[in-house]
């Protein structure tokens, strides 16, 4: 039994890999691999039956309406100058210390990261801001790099996190919960990531040196341009915290609250909202093909009973529970050099959250776990990211002296990971 | 002949992308009224449920053929950019006939059953009684763009990359 399992497992492993290697999308590699399995183990005619009724109820689901509405909210913030807005308050309040504007790009990422729920799209977004304004200041290019690079990767983590949703939707777990438990472990990586940059320019000042100091009427008028957007965010937050609102009416609001802060942007450029949308619209379908691909592979993992025989056998392997967290934990650092987190969790999660459950941990705090993790996928060599949409911008600065730089704020992720793991209660409140 | 069918296909699924993308601006009315109204006046808009979930269904199928046409839906090229560009234009065929099996069989039977739905007259459970067959034509036709788009590729004498 566990041997055909194990045959099955490979092959399946193989062929995704083999689909995957020829550049064939990711979410119609998923679909075909659960479609041929499915037919491999029943018959053509439920292999179709199952493929139809995947692709239509998948996708017809409540919870899942908030994703493109966040995706919306993001774009809609982005065009109101939400990056600049947010960068520009850091840069005021914390721009004088030392490290200041690295600081001040780690605010502004979480600002950014808190209306957009993306990683890749927080990066890209403030390298243009704080980049040039930190190498205006003598800061050294491949540390400037590397905060924003660091920075950026909160999106996936702080909600309104679209891989949290997701996660959420697969666990069956309150993407409510998910998305709050993210507010913590997200505070306390900016936090870490603004000490690095600090002690960073204590150690070395010619890295990070001081930027002007400004008076304090200067730093809370530079809040003016910003409160529409933290009022929002509130809102969008409280109304899930609180309980009041759904995820997906939050995003509703949220996404129409974006919509009245860009209207004079808008109003005078109509082009904008058409961008926006046609933008949303894409990223939508095509994270919604790997969803679909992937209830239908998880179909037929289900149907090869894989799951519960991996379930199972780890559980009478008798190794300690932690142990085997920390395998899984470490895995995901090899599968962020291939894939994005959407894909790691959608290929990843029917397998392992069932043993993971099985061993008595708590659904959420896995969830944040894993996206810490991912997160520092983002910066790590060799294939971060974050450091390559860093390096895309900025050309002159090599890919090594980016990542080299990124190790001081992968260390700060692990700290924050590892707190989270000792202290679960910064996650979750039982 | 062909390059004037490819470009009046590439118009089709741009205007089809366009109202998927438009679908977006109208669920995000429909669940910010909804909301409006059950919070301040504790009645609901009958039917915003399940016409936000017909729109959702339009929003990811009626792109998925714009999607393909940009060339956005995520794909590992870690192995395909290593390659001869001559080896990387035959794997592009050979992707395009794969995607192609598997789509023609997901429109033959999401169309078998989009049909079946009018006939039942299958409504999608709630307060309102909405018909499920427009959201069932949506993925139909969604997936024949793409359909559309593949086959556009496929007989493309222009590399995707170029």
């Amino acid at each position: 039994m566990m041997s055909d399992v194990l045959i099955t497992g490979v092959c399946i492993i193989s062929l995704l890999l083999l689909l995957f290697a020829i550049r064939l999308p990711v979410g119609f590699s998923l679909l075909i691999v659960g479609f041929c399995g499915i037919w491999y183990l029943k018959s053509y005619k439920a292999a179709s039956l199952i493929l139809v009724s995947t692709a239509y109820n998948t996708v017809s689901n409540y919870v899942l309406i908030s994703v493109p509405l966040f995706i919306l909210m993001g774009h809609l913030s982005l065009n109101a100058g939400l990056a600049q807005k947010a960068y520009s308050a850091g840069f005021k309040i914390v721009g004088g210390l030392p490290g200041g504007l690295a600081m001040a790009s780690s605010i502004g990422c979480g600002i950014f990261a808190a209306a957009t729920g993306s990683s890749a799209a927080t990066a890209a977004t403030l390298g243009k801001v704080a980049v040039p304004e930190m190498e205006k200041y003598g800061y050294d290019s491949g540390f400037a790099c590397a905060a924003v690079a660091g920075g950026g990767s909160i999106g996936i983590l702080i909600p309104p996190s679209i891989v949290l949703i997701i996660y959420g939707m697969i666990t069956d777990l309150s993407i409510g919960k998910l998305l709050i438990a993210g507010v913590i472990p997200g505070i306390l990586t900016i936090v870490a990531n603004m000490l690095v940059s600090y002690f960073s320019a204590i150690i070395n000042p010619k890295l990070a040196p001081r930027g002007p100091k400004t008076s304090l009427k200067e730093k809370i008028s530079s809040m003016n341009g910003l409160w529409g957007f933290i009022s929002l965010i509130i809102i969008v937050l409280g109304g899930i915290y609180a309980g009041i609102a759904t995820p997906t009416e939050s995003a509703a609001v949220g996404a129409l609250g974006a919509f009245i802060l860009s209207l004079p942007f808008v109003i005078k450029e109509p082009k904008i909202l058409v961008e926006s949308l046609i933008e949303t619209s894409v990223t939508t379908s095509m994270i919604f093909i790997i969803i679909v691909g992937a209830s239908l592979f998880t179909m037929f993992l289900s149907i090869a009973n894989i799951p519960a025989t991996l379930t199972e056998s780890v559980i009478s392997t008798d190794m300690p529970r932690m142990y085997t967290l920390g395998i899984v934990l470490l895995l995901y650092i090899p599968l962020g050099m291939f894939l994005g987190p959407i894909e790691i969790m959608l290929i990843t999660l029917p397998i392992i959250f069932p043993v993971l459950i099985d061993l008595g941990f708590n659904g959420i705090w896995l969830g944040i776990l894993l996206v810490k993790m991912m997160e520092i996928g983002y910066v790590t060599p060799p294939l971060g990211m974050n450091v390559f949409v860093l390096h895309g911008m900025n050309p002159q600065v090599s890919l090594k002296r980016i990542f080299g730089h990124s190790t001081r704020f992968i260390a700060a992720d692990l700290i924050v990971l590892i707190l989270c793991i000792i202290f679960p209660f910064l996650v979750y409140y039982p | 002949m062909m390059n004037g069918i490819v470009s009046i296909l590439t118009k089709f699924t741009k205007m089809f992308g366009v109202l998927a993308a438009f679908s977006t601006l109208l669920i995000m009315i429909m669940v910010s009224a909804d909301v409006f109204f059950r919070y301040f006046f504790n009645s609901p808009i009958l039917g915003a449920m399940e016409f936000s979930l017909m729109l959702m269904i339009a929003v990811i199928y009626l792109g998925l053929g714009y999607t393909e046409l940009t060339d956005r839906h995520i794909a590992i090229d870690l192995f395909y950019k290593k390659l001869h560009p001559k080896y990387q234009r035959i794997l592009s065929k050979i992707n395009c006939i794969i995607l192609l099996i598997i789509s023609s069989i997901l429109f033959w039977h999401s169309f078998a059953n989009f049909l079946y739905s009018v006939e039942i007259n299958e409504i999608i459970p709630g307060m309102a009684s909405f018909p499920k067959y427009p959201s069932k034509f949506c993925l139909s036709l969604g997936v024949l763009i793409y359909i559309f788009v593949i086959l556009s590729k496929l007989f493309s004498t222009r590399h995707n990359d170029e």
